[in-house]
């Protein structure tokens, strides 16, 4: 959110937001951006100089989506990651100055991405890679236990809603990218070797959690029921209601793991506002 | 968050004007294994904004003064300040309470999209007008003074009118900031533009500068051959220290930090760099009174350049 641009006095549009927005164009190769005569020559011409801070742009940006991206990077190999990059920073820069908020929709520029067609399940590892970068900077909160339910009076406990823990996500993955994500950082190259040869890319989906409940990272492989019964709990339904979506004789053990793990960061006695028309 | 001032372990008082370095993610390590081997170290504030790396900062600021300079705030934006990411500096300042707080006459944002870089502004008064409203908001969000860092740049604009020090001058006039006087960037503008690097040190307000900033710089190839970049990625160049020299006659000892972001070296390399600009630092302060910076202890730091 910024602020209206300044208006100076005598200018009808403010220069410097002009010259800026030319900067921008000229630096992220729109190739139809007007060239910016303002630039001052000299021993080294006004291209070369711009070259400079082109190069500065992209190379920080591929930087900060290398960090958050090392999977993607292993899997389509360095000089092909930073040909995506380029495109997709020309296409979508940054919106905050924090680069680790930098990516967010990374997998459908690459689901889109025509020369990383035959690689379906790059977008997914996308997702995931996402999904772990949001769960190493969401910020840290204590998740409840059981023992935050226990002194509930029983009554109460079926309109129960719960707040989802801060660094979770879920996802539902149509290709295995769980295990290619797990093979493919893998450090020792030997190993990494074997294990992406182990994996089955037209293996079928994986639905998992991605949380960072405690201080270590954690890839959370739910079953589908499992999967069904956190979904509707993180998107506030009570209690009462989730448990109705699983078997009745495994839905309390699902529910307590949920909570052990850490899913959950906060309980909601009141029943959820109505819907503003 | 609530305000960190009545923890007993945070240290306390202005940083001196001693030599500090950046910390950087390849050495939380190393910060966090031991008792700092360093005074005061200095971070990018938005590499600290969440996350594993806020926690090492909050350990790390138990042990030694901290100051925060923003890379992304992007004060020379014709469109003005991102209100979200100035909250979230202020909450990190508010947390971390750091001795000092910084930014760069420079700009990287426009129409919410921000290009991760320090980009040149035209020095016009229409520049100086956006510039000191903007250092002005953002001193009003942190509720202090802050210190703007002059810029390494790469090319000029025909249409600028103010020289940069000037510029610099007018906007410490206006807005009651203070400065870091960075001397690789002086080298490397001034090689790049034509200036006499001594001058534009000698046209500086030296009573607002508050920092010194020190790195290394490289040369650049193919067609921009002839220019200086400014890599932080070596050892501080020799003309680098013999203008760090000749601040000390002209400006007086200040904090003096040592910036190494890329080919980042073990941390006893960084260390041996700190213990030069200390030396520096130590010899020009032995004459100076405290109210220009000096510590009262000043033999206590002399141990980092043993």
């Amino acid at each position: 959110m910024t602020l209206e641009p300044p208006l100076i006095p005598g200018n009808a549009m403010n220069s410097l937001l002009r010259l800026q927005r030319q900067f921008r164009a000229a630096l992220l190769g729109d190739a139809d951006a007007p060239p910016l005569p303002e630039i001052l020559g000299g021993a080294v011409d006004p291209a070369a100089r711009l070259d400079i801070y082109r190069n500065n742009v992209i190379g920080n940006l591929t930087g900060a989506l290398r960090l958050t991206y090392p999977a993607i990077e292993r899997l389509v190999g360095a000089e092909f990651f930073a040909a995506a990059c380029a495109r997709y920073i020309a296409a979508t820069p940054p919106g905050s100055a924090d680069l680790y908020e930098y990516g967010a929709d990374f997998s459908d520029f690459l689901a889109g991405f025509e020369p990383a067609r035959e690689l379906a399940y790059l977008p997914d590892v996308a997702r995931l890679e996402w999904a772990v970068n949001q769960a190493l900077h969401a910020s840290r909160a204590p998740a409840i236990d059981a023992a935050a339910l226990a002194d509930l009076p029983a009554e109460a406990q079926a309109d129960l809603r719960f707040t989802a823990h801060p660094t979770l996500s879920l996802l539902t993955l149509t290709h295995p990218a769980g295990a290619i994500w797990e093979a493919v950082l893998t450090a020792d190259p030997d190993e990494r070797d074997a294990a992406l040869a182990a994996v089955d890319p037209a293996a079928g989906g994986e639905t998992l959690a991605v949380l960072r409940a405690a201080d270590a990272l954690e890839l959370v492989r739910l079953s589908p029921e499992a999967f069904a019964l956190a979904r509707a709990l993180v998107d506030g339904q009570p209690l009462a209601d989730a448990l109705d979506l699983v078997a009745p004789d495994v839905a309390v053990a699902l529910f307590g793991g949920l909570l052990t793990q850490g899913f959950f960061s906060g309980i909601l006695t009141q029943p959820a506002p109505l819907p503003i028309e | 968050m609530a305000g960190a001032a009545s923890d007993a372990r945070w240290g306390a008082g202005p940083i001196p004007a001693a030599a500090g370095v950046g910390l950087r993610f390849p050495h939380h390590a190393a910060f966090l294994a031991g008792p700092p081997a360093v005074g005061w170290v200095e971070v990018h504030s938005e590499n600290y904004l969440s996350g594993p790396a806020l926690a090492v900062l909050e350990t790390v600021r138990a042990d030694c003064q901290v100051s925060l300079h923003s890379v992304g705030l992007s004060l020379g934006s014709a469109g003005g300040l991102d209100a979200r990411h100035l909250r979230r500096l202020a909450d990190l300042a508010a947390w971390i309470e750091p001795g000092l707080i910084s930014e760069h006459l420079a700009w990287g944002a426009v129409d919410h999209a921000h290009l991760a870089d320090l980009l040149p502004l035209p020095l016009t008064e229409e520049s100086l007008e956006i510039v000191c409203r903007n250092v002005a908001q953002a001193q009003a969000a942190m509720g202090r003074r802050i210190l703007i860092e002059n810029p390494s740049t790469y090319l000029q604009f025909s249409h600028s009118t103010i020289p940069e020090p000037e510029f610099l001058t007018e906007l410490v006039a206006r807005t009651g900031c203070g400065l870091i006087c960075d001397v690789n960037n002086i080298v490397v503008s001034a090689t790049n533009h034509g200036w006499d690097p001594v001058s534009y040190l000698r046209a500086l307000p030296a009573a607002a500068i508050g920092e010194f900033h020190l790195a290394g710089h490289s040369a650049a190839a193919g067609e921009a051959a002839g220019l200086l970049l400014d890599t932080h990625d070596r050892a501080v160049a020799p003309e680098v220290w013999a203008l760090f020299d000749a601040a000390m006659d002209l400006i007086g000892p200040r904090p003096s930090l040592i910036e190494w972001d890329a080919a980042i070296p073990a941390l006893p390399i960084l260390l041996q760099e700190a213990a030069l600009a200390e030396r520096i630092l130590a010899r020009h302060r032995a004459g100076v009174s405290d109210d220009l910076g000096a510590s009262p202890d000043p033999g206590k730091r002399h141990e980092l350049a043993a």
